[in-house]
């Protein structure tokens, strides 16, 4: 082939490539409110498809700025698709709701975008089916629910419940005085300097990771993924990490007392800790590579239970 | 078995309290070494701890204010609708799913509560069947039975949800039915592994909240007109 038919083919070809992504239209409409909340207010978005950002701020006004976005390759049917997007807001009772609206929510070829301001004590609760969720600097509880996307939640004080099917939910210098829940089915739960009195993280085929957190009682829980802990443990807490198929990895650091249980059927328990007989008159460590642990570290006063059928199982000092 | 004799402290263990946070308290040293030689009280705490962590998971309904609006408007309409029509329920079809799945997992609670009454007594109740211990697990047949509901439930409504999200469901039932597998091999290979019962029972708890959520979200994204004016501007 000569190079003038070579160059004529890669034209075409990059022609051919770039034409139906042209030929896309791009309609949008923006939507702006501002509306009141008094202390303690709740402010409670529902979206279909699409991001949605929360940050929380001074004052007592809350602004949701939305971008309605439908690409169609006729202009005229994006125009009118475009309009179908209803975007309602309620108030009633120191009570703030926003819904996206829209004819056939699972095949709607559009999204909303959301960027909203809060007063950072207002309790949020989000929800959209496809789209990620981004929350920042919250006083009030949050509670936030995604089908197909990720969570973000830093800064949050009273962090609720994250939930999730196929993203990642990441939180990061965050607190709880209530019962804290994060889960997701096939992504991962990162945690980051998390202040809570109970907290559960669970996954089905994601790894779990949490450091620096300081957490009286702590469930973690997989079937595949790993588990792992990186930080100090509270004096009197409980911890319970429990993995089907995953490794459970605990890198310990601090002074803090522990009485630790741990069980595999098929995988191996390792520790570089140096145990006592426990409270409960538990047998002595086992030998390394045991399939079984118990005993007693310092003065044991948290509690430690792992238990992993066929993922292994280590013990470490960071 | 004295089963009975540990019923107060029941509550306590599901909710994390042993004999370390008592030690003054005999009968908790007492219960925590009768457990874990008892396979129906294992069975029951397995059951109750379930119970307690999907309670743990519910939300909490406020009545949002469009809710007042939607309840006037629809006394509006059914004051105008036939009789027989307001008997029946215009809404009906699409709580069925939710509903059932709530039945289910108040079932899965009813049994947890059977169990433990079962357990509470040394002879069986008139009628039943002695189950011989380490034979079969009581809370191994309430999760199964709920999973095989939940199952229908999902199959008949998963063609609400989208393909991707479809997808990874199916290949994280999968990835738990894998486990429950791998649970049921070991404990055929060690009918007296407590870790070997305590995986397999822990995996179908899994399941069942993961058909559970599968079955809300179908519920929930199903719903809604399919209009006419959509399609032919899909179709452009």
């Amino acid at each position: 082939m000569s190079y003038a038919v070579r160059v004529v083919v890669a034209a075409l070809v990059g022609i051919s490539v770039a034409l139906p992504a042209a030929a896309q239209n791009d309609v949008t409409e923006r939507f702006s409110r501002t509306a009141h909340l008094d202390q303690n207010g709740t402010f409670d978005l529902t979206n279909v498809i699409g991001d949605i950002a929360i940050t929380g701020t001074t004052g007592r006004d809350v602004t949701i700025e939305a971008v309605k976005r439908v690409q169609r390759p006729n202009p005229r049917a994006a125009r009118n698709l475009l309009a179908m997007i209803d975007i309602q807001v309620t108030e009633q009772a120191n009570r703030l709701e926003v819904r996206t609206l829209v004819p056939r929510p699972r095949n709607f070829p559009g999204s909303v975008d959301f960027t909203v301001m809060v007063p950072e004590d207002a309790n949020v609760i989000v929800k959209t089916l496809t789209g990620s969720i981004r929350a920042s600097n919250i006083k009030g509880e949050l509670r936030a629910d995604t089908v197909a996307g990720s969570i973000s939640a830093s800064g949050v004080r009273k962090l609720a419940a994250l939930k999730c099917v196929t993203g990642d939910v990441e939180i990061t210098d965050a607190g709880a005085e209530d019962p804290v829940t994060a889960s997701t089915v096939s992504g991962s739960v990162i945690v980051r300097g998390l202040r809570a009195r109970a907290v559960q993280l669970t996954s089905v085929s994601g790894n779990i990771r949490v450091e620096d957190a300081q957490i009286e009682r702590l469930m973690v829980k997989t079937v595949q993924g790993n588990l792992d802990y990186a930080g100090d443990l509270a004096r009197s807490g409980r911890y319970e990490f429990n993995s089907h198929s995953g490794d459970i990895r605990l890198v310990l650091s601090g002074n803090t007392g522990f009485e630790v249980l741990a069980n595999t059927f098929s995988g191996t328990v390792r520790s570089d800790f140096t145990f006592n007989r426990g409270r409960r008159g538990a047998e002595s460590a086992a030998a390394q590579g045991a399939r079984a642990l118990r005993g007693a570290f310092g003065d044991a006063s948290a509690m430690v239970a792992l238990r992993a059928f066929s993922g292994n199982i280590s013990l470490a000092r960071r | 078995m004295n089963c009975e004799l540990y019923e107060e402290l029941l509550d306590d263990y599901v909710d994390g309290v042993r004999a370390t946070d008592r030690p003054r308290d005999a009968r908790c040293a007492a219960f925590e070494q009768h457990l874990g030689g008892c396979s129906r009280c294992q069975a029951l705490v397995a059951d109750l701890s379930s119970v307690r962590l999907t309670a743990s998971t519910l939300d909490e309904h406020v009545p949002p204010p469009r809710l007042w609006a939607r309840i006037a408007s629809s006394i509006d309409d059914q004051q105008r609708q036939p009789w027989w029509q307001r008997q029946l329920g215009g809404t009906f079809s699409a709580w069925v799913p939710a509903a059932v799945a709530a039945s289910i997992a108040l079932l899965l609670l009813a049994g947890g509560w059977n169990v433990w009454e079962q357990s509470r007594g040394e002879t069986p109740q008139q009628g039943g069947v002695a189950q011989p211990e380490g034979e079969s697990v009581p809370a191994e047949q309430h999760y199964e039975q709920a999973i095989a509901g939940l199952q229908q439930l999902a199959d008949a409504q998963n063609a609400a949800l989208d393909p991707e999200t479809r997808a990874v469901l199916t290949k994280n039932l999968a990835v738990i039915d894998r486990a429950i597998d791998e649970s049921r091999a070991a404990l055929a290979q060690e009918p007296a592994s407590t870790l070997a019962q305590e995986s397999l029972l822990d995996a179908l708890e899994t399941k069942v909240a993961l058909l559970q959520d599968t079955v809300a979200l179908a519920t929930d994204t199903g719903g809604g007109p399919d209009p006419a004016d959509l399609a032919r501007e899909l179709n452009q």
